[in-house]
């Protein structure tokens, strides 16, 4: 299938030179608005702490899930929560060995 | 707000904090259940000095006799005061006057409660001679504060 012409003819260099003249006098604003500059800035800066917090968060990540670290993270979760565990139950003991010794020598608690 | 890519992290972080709870927990209840099964949560009377003191063996022997010759005293001064106890919450149930004999009634409860003082302080200053002298002030304070609701200076 034959494709379709764009252009009739040729572009004529006159016409090429009148147009290129015309966009050059065409006076564009060297510099933005300050309100625009501010902004982009701001934004900038913004995108760049995230992107800095991201891969920070990102590598903690990475690190932490490496297998052994997660194996270790595991093991250390389970044995500070044991620890505490027996720490806090031989506390809870001991002060019920303490209530019942005062019950048992104070006669004036009062005993229900 | 948590990215969905790290959802699987955090929820394994979780499952580690959960982990690490039920540890603990398991622990605390074992070690309760334990001590129970080897009697020595409290069945044992000298266990909270045996404990918190620790004393020699010659020292808690001596104790042991000690709290074995103020047990019985002590046990029937207590249900002398409660029988005062009871005695006067009844008259004061049933009259609604004043009489001396509430005042009265009010006497024998004071003095069952002096007697029962003065044989605790004098069974506790029994036992406390048996530690040092600096583990002895410790228990007395600890006696004073829990029986009396004082706190030594």
């Amino acid at each position: 299938m034959k494709r379709p012409r764009l252009f009739s003819r040729a572009p004529d260099p006159a016409d090429t030179s009148r147009l290129i003249a015309l966009i050059r006098s065409v006076e564009v604003p060297p510099t933005v608005p300050a309100w625009f500059s501010a902004q982009l800035l701001h934004r900038l800066r913004l995108e760049r702490t995230e992107a800095r917090r991201g891969d920070w968060a990102g590598a903690l990540l990475g690190w932490l899930l490496q297998p052994r670290h997660v194996l270790a993270g595991l093991a250390l979760a389970v044995l500070l929560g044991s620890g505490l565990g027996v720490r806090r139950g031989l506390q809870a003991t001991l002060h019920l060995a303490e209530v019942r010794y005062l019950d048992a020598i104070d006669p004036v608690l009062v005993h229900p | 707000m948590i990215p969905a890519a790290r959802l699987p992290a955090w929820l394994g972080f979780a499952a580690v904090a959960a982990l690490s709870w039920a540890a603990f927990h398991s622990a605390h209840v074992g070690v309760e259940r334990w001590m129970e099964h080897r009697g020595r949560r409290g069945t044992n009377a000298l266990e909270w000095i045996e404990r918190s003191f620790q004393p020699d063996s010659a020292a808690l022997e001596a104790m042991r006799k000690v709290h074995e010759a103020y047990a019985k005293q002590l046990g029937d001064l207590a249900s002398q005061l409660n029988h005062e106890r009871r005695t006067l919450a009844a008259m004061v149930l049933q009259r609604d006057r004043w009489s001396p004999e509430v005042a009265a009634q009010i006497a024998r409860v004071d003095e069952a409660v002096a007697r029962s003082q003065v044989m605790t302080w004098q069974y506790l200053y029994e036992i406390s001679d048996h530690l040092s002298p600096a583990k002895a002030r410790v228990f007395r304070r600890e006696m004073a504060t829990a029986t009396l609701g004082a706190s030594a200076p």
